[in-house]
């Protein structure tokens, strides 16, 4: 399928726990995915189901006590530079090295990564001078230059201004300019847009874009916003109760989606196309508690497929291409229901409209 | 509802030249709210959008009166509530009749309330029911209402998610049997799934209980779910008002057409085909504006005129008003 792309990252059964006073949380149940050069993975999933936490570890930065790596590997190539290292092995000092030049982060909000106390173009100089040798002028013509390349108008005079003088959108600039300052090969991005009008945040995405082409970058996308994954990921994972249920290319994902949680996900967002007076689909009831998982599929509780062996056993990960693959009982052949998927917006079988997904199972 | 005869047509609120200023000292006035005019017949769901900052909150804290408006009229059910005093409107069971559900669930309600209390807090108040027996079926009923049940009266905000203290949210602003309701943001800090259950249950309620509501969002697709009509503001003014299929579909401000090209749509060979046009430019100041079309700075069909004339709401065809002095066709 993907052709001699280069794999940077390359995530095997990672589970990651809180060890809390109330006991253990376990944030990321044995997860796999991978991320090549010049790709975007968006991840996608109801709020607390562990997307955060999952690139957190990748970046270490939940690196203390409480929380823990309870198994799995994270390996990280970069064959310009000869790097193949496991992340999982690595120690905090160490780490220092990746963070920042291999891999940066954006955030939803920009003060998280932004001093208020200190000039713009001087927190980028200084990021830039931490990782290589360029003297302090070098730096700032870089630095600039950076300014001007993520949209702002006028680098020079923004190089002097206080983050707190400028405007959300604007911060957010300053922000990838700082994560990119040192050509990182991975950029996390949080809800980078979240906080943002959909007029500034249709031109940080376009900016994004830009940059992932120009770098051949990959990047990693945590969003709430289907519309945002369908503009800017090529690969998308969608994640319920510290597990990737369902993930494919992004048009596997809109078009042919296997998971019932993945349906309901398509299903309640409104269009803006049209307005049709279908009513939305939701998924009653709340996410497990992840302090105790369920030991069978995680989605039993709230699905509306729910078989006897849904609640006692946990599903594999069934292929449906290569690219393709979901977690649900449904799709093993001895299964005997079959569903069809409830037309959410662009599931395409075009039959039943009248929010079956609410309805019980079909046999035949 | 009380009112009989009550028609479609019936306006039950009619918003005239509303502003609201705030002053920010040194001379600095910040018109959030200026010269403002639309209608909202009864049963009927406005919804009003626009970029952060522009005033839409503050549209509907003045329509509720949490601020006073600054001039113009609020005619809400034949009578002009803006120059009426507190006691007044408290004869005109005004705090009763309009309600408003904010953003954050969990930030407007009490934490030391139990959920019981807070939804019967407006009952008490007002003196609704016989005695605390009645006022505690009448909160039975109202749980029922949102989808919660009885148990839950006795639990604390807390112990909700975030879908659920937003269902709280909602019984308390019916418990008084409103008329109108503003929904500020109601559905935004929850999860696609869950803002599902909310919408649903924010239009079920509407027929049921006669409801009329402005919705407030950023989220357009949300705004053209719930709404029969839409209002698009910038800076403090109307743009663009109509029918909500007719301003998606032929959007005529050039701002409106600006934001709805911004709006990801969940859908991937959609997004791969459309050509995205980038508003530029700088963001007009509202504090002391000038005259002129606010938009003007952005606008790509700017002209001499827009920087000096305001453009006025006009009608282009029917109940489809646009503020342009050249309207896109
Ligand atoms: N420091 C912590 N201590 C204990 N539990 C934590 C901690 N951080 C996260 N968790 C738990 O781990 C789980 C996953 O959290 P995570 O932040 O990854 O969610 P998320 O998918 O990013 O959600 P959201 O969309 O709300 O940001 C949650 O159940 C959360 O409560
Ligand atoms: N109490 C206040 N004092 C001074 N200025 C205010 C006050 N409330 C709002 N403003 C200003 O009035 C303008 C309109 O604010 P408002 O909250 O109504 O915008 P909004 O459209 O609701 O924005 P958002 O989408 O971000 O909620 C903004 O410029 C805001 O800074
Ligand atoms: S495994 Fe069973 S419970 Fe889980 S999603 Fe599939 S049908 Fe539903
Ligand atoms: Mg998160
Ligand atoms: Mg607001």
């Amino acid at each position: 399928m993907e052709q001699k792309k280069e794999r940077l990252i390359d995530v095997k059964d990672l589970e990651v726990s809180f060890m809390t006073a109330n006991g253990e949380v376990k944030a990321v149940r044995g997860i796999d995915f991978q991320l090549d050069k010049g790709e975007t993975l968006a991840i996608v999933g109801e709020s607390g189901c562990g997307k955060s936490v999952t690139i957190q570890t990748i970046m270490r930065l939940n690196l203390e006590p409480p929380a823990v790596i309870k198994g799995g590997s994270i390996t990280y190539t970069n064959s310009e530079k000869n790097i193949k290292v496991d992340i999982t092995k690595l120690n905090n000092k160490q780490m220092q090295a990746y963070r920042g030049k291999e891999f940066s982060m954006i955030f939803q909000d920009a003060m998280t990564s932004l001093n208020p106390t200190s000039k713009v173009g001087r927190q980028i100089v200084e990021a830039i001078r931490k990782h290589t040798a360029l003297s302090y002028m070098e730096a700032k013509k870089n630095a600039i230059e950076l300014l001007g390349k993520v949209g702002l108008p006028n680098p020079e005079a923004v190089f002097s201004r206080y983050p707190h003088t400028m405007s959300g959108g604007q911060r957010q600039r300053v922000m990838i300019a700082l994560a990119l300052s040192c050509n990182p090969s991975i950029l996390f991005a949080d809800e980078p847009t979240t906080a943002l009008d959909v007029t500034i945040q249709s031109q940080i995405l376009d900016l994004m874009n830009t940059i992932k082409k120009e770098r051949d970058m990959g990047i990693i996308f945590i969003t709430h916003n289907l519309g945002v994954v369908a503009r800017m990921a090529d690969r998308v994972a969608v994640m319920y109760a510290g597990q990737i249920i369902e993930s494919g290319m992004l048009r596997e994902i809109f078009y042919q989606p296997k998971h019932p949680y993945t349906w309901g996900l398509l299903g309640s967002v409104p269009e803006l196309k049209k307005s049709e007076n279908k009513r939305l689909l939701s998924i009653p009831g709340t996410p497990p508690d992840l302090f105790a998982p369920p030991k069978g599929c995680g989605f039993a509780a709230r699905c509306p497929y729910c078989m006897k062996a849904c609640l006692d056993y946990m599903p594999g990960e069934y292929s449906i291409t290569d690219s393709h693959f979901a977690r649900c009982w449904l799709l093993d052949e001895e299964c005997s229901t079959r569903i069809t998927p409830p037309v959410g917006r662009a599931v395409n079988t075009g039959d039943s409209d009248d929010g079956v997904f609410k309805t019980k199972r079909k046999e035949n | 509802m009380a009112e009989s005869g009550a028609t479609k047509q019936e306006i039950l609120l009619d918003v005239q030249n509303v502003k609201k200023y705030f002053n920010l000292g040194h001379g600095k006035r910040l018109h959030a709210v200026d010269d403002i005019s639309f209608q909202i017949r009864r049963g009927e769901t406005l919804g009003l959008v626009g970029e952060s900052g522009c005033g839409k909150t503050t549209v509907g804290r003045t329509l509720v009166q949490l601020y006073e408006a600054d001039g113009g009229k609020i005619i809400f059910q034949g009578k002009d509530i803006v120059p009426m005093t507190r006691l007044q409107r408290k004869k005109e069971q005004l705090t009763k009749k309009m309600q408003m559900i904010f953003q954050d669930p969990y930030a407007s309600l009490n934490p030391y309330f139990t959920v019981g209390e807070i939804i019967g807090e407006g009952l008490e108040i007002h003196k609704i029911g016989a005695d605390k027996k009645e006022r505690l079926e009448m909160v039975y009923e109202l749980l029922d209402r949102v989808g919660l049940h009885k148990e839950h009266a006795n639990r604390f905000p807390h112990e909700f998610s975030g879908g659920q203290r937003q269902r709280v949210g909602i019984a308390r602003s019916l418990a008084l049997n409103p008329d109108f309701i503003v929904c500020d943001e109601a559905t935004s800090a929850l999860d696609v799934s869950v803002q599902a259950q909310v919408i649903n249950m924010l239009i079920d309620l509407r027929e049921k209980m006669n409801l009329t509501y402005l919705v407030v969002a950023h989220d357009l697709s949300v705004v053209r779910y719930i709404s029969d009509r839409v209002a698009v503001m910038y800076l403090g003014q109307l743009v663009e008002i109509g029918a909500v299929d007719e301003v998606y579909d032929h959007p005529m401000h050039p701002y409106t057409i600006g934001l709805l090209e911004a709006v990801p749509v969940a859908d991937p060979d959609y997004e791969k085909d459309r050509k995205i046009t980038m508003m530029k430019g700088e963001i007009f100041s509202p504090v002391n504006p000038r005259p002129g079309c606010r938009f003007a700075t952005r606008c790509p069909y700017a002209a001499e005129e827009c920087s000096s004339m305001t453009p006025l709401l006009q009608s282009v065809g029917g109940d489809h008003f646009v503020a342009c002095h050249h309207p896109v066709r």
